[in-house]
């Protein structure tokens, strides 16, 4: 029953998932503590925000024309923590959209944050735009940094040939910049054209760490021993492979 | 001889709006915007139209009563917008999580981490090239590893340091490739202008 080259990845994906629940009902239960690493993109969001405050200027975010994925659910969670910072401090959003599919779920979080704060009446409709896709997506962005010239500038998402254009529209008006996705041949237009990126799963981790559920943080503890096994599988694999066994190769395309 | 043909015109205009905004936001920059978004909604609206008629609505003619499901639910992602049955709209949206997070799961994993492995397993590290490959490639898993104890310890934060170092090679290196592809469209605008518009090159 099973398929030939997918055992592997299925035992994978049962160890991983068990590996996960385990871990998050300990970290639920106190029984064990996991710090993640701070990063200074997340001190840059706050002084970002407080920026477009002390401006009196809104914060853009948008996502990217890339399909829905993770890294789109990743960037709900750091959008929910921008614009509670935003309710907060009173500050004017604009969160752009290619997608018709993520309207819901913007409008959700951005209602979400306000009302949190009691502050329902502040949350224009017009907080969440849907731009449709392709370059139009890209030239009403163009058409609110000219406009509305927000003081901050996050670009969190699948990116695709946007990439380098959105930046490069927010840099115009002196937004500041905070760029991420997961998308590999895109990362060095952010990384050139922000104030800071998250680069591929840095995204995820923000979500994780942002949102500090112990599900997403047992998560990025499973994952980051994941990493250090697929390390010692490359090294070994790579000096099994100069005595002439494929032993690691063969196993991994079980 | 400049153009004569009315669509040449027309991509000239809206070539022409568009660039101006490189001087500053104005109306016809704005009249552009407006009508590229238009359109493009339009056509995204159209080709949803059709989704709907050729994926749900004529397989349902043909008996496959099922896809009356998808239909419900996209039409309960309408009931936002009457407050009384506003939570009939997260049905569909954690519906399509769901599905997206499962379709994209063993994909995913398979693609991005076991055929990488699989492929880095291959190098044969007595050449310099897939050694230097080897370094990378470890170098840069320990530059994403979070775990506070991992990230501080002596031993992963020097790797780490070293597989930044690849990542702004690599980085440089596509950049550069796609500076040089948006000077090639840039190219293509202008020929466009001066060559099928006002035709002063062949």
């Amino acid at each position: 029953m099973l398929i030939e080259g997918r055992v592997f990845t299925l035992v994978l994906v049962i160890v991983f998932t068990a590996a996960i629940l385990y871990l998050a009902r300990e970290l639920d239960s106190g029984k064990r503590e996991v710090a993640l690493a701070r990063t200074l993109v997340f001190d840059a969001m706050d002084e970002a925000v407080g920026r477009a405050a002390e401006m009196g200027r809104p914060v853009h975010y948008t996502f990217g024309t890339g399909e829905m994925d993770a890294s789109v659910f990743a960037s709900f969670k750091i959008l929910g923590y921008v614009v509670s910072k935003c309710a907060k401090m009173d500050v004017g959003m604009i969160v752009t959209l290619a997608w018709a599919e993520e309207f819901p779920m913007a409008e959700e979080i951005v209602k979400n944050a306000w009302r949190n704060e009691g502050k329902t009446d502040k949350c224009r409709p017009d907080f969440v735009r849907y731009l449709s896709r392709s370059f139009s997506y890209t030239t009403g962005i163009f058409a609110v940094m000219v406009r509305e010239r927000p003081a901050a500038n996050f670009a969190v998402g699948p990116f695709y040939n946007e990439s380098l254009l959105i930046p490069t529209a927010g840099r115009r008006v002196g937004a500041m910049q905070i760029g991420g996705t997961a998308v590999t041949i895109q990362v060095p237009f952010l990384v050139a054209t922000c104030d800071y990126t998250l680069v591929g799963e840095d995204m995820m981790v923000a979500g994780a760490y942002l949102s500090g559920t112990p599900l997403e943080i047992a998560s990025v503890a499973a994952q980051d021993v994941a990493k250090c096994g697929a390390i010692i599988l490359c090294i070994l694999g790579c000096l099994l492979n100069l005595f002439g066994s494929q032993a690691i190769s063969n196993l991994l395309s079980l | 001889m400049i153009s004569s043909d009315f669509g040449v015109w027309v991509g000239a205009f809206f070539t022409l709006a568009i660039f101006s905004y490189l001087f500053k936001g104005n109306i016809v920059f704005e009249f552009a915007e407006h009508t590229f978004i238009g359109f493009s909604a339009a056509h995204f609206f159209v080709e949803g139209y059709h989704n709907i008629i050729n994926m749900a609505v004529r397989p349902m003619q043909e008996g496959q009563v099922s896809w009356i499901i998808p239909i419900i639910l996209g039409v309960f992602l309408f009931a936002r917008y009457v407050p009384s049955i506003s939570w009939l709209s997260r049905f569909p949206v954690a519906i399509m999580v769901a599905i997206v997070s499962a379709a994209q799961i063993r994909g995913t994993l398979h693609a991005e981490f076991v055929s990488q492995i699989a492929a880095t397993t291959e190098l044969n590290i007595l050449e310099l090239s897939d050694l230097i490959f080897l370094i990378g490639v470890v170098t840069v898993a320990t530059y994403f590893l979070y775990l506070k104890r991992l990230r501080e310890s002596r031993v992963l934060s020097a790797t780490s340091r070293i597989g930044r170092y690849f990542l702004m090679v690599a980085f440089g290196a596509s950049l550069g490739t796609t500076v040089m592809g948006r000077y090639s469209l840039l190219i293509g605008r202008l020929q466009f202008l001066f060559g099928d518009w006002i035709k002063l090159i062949k």
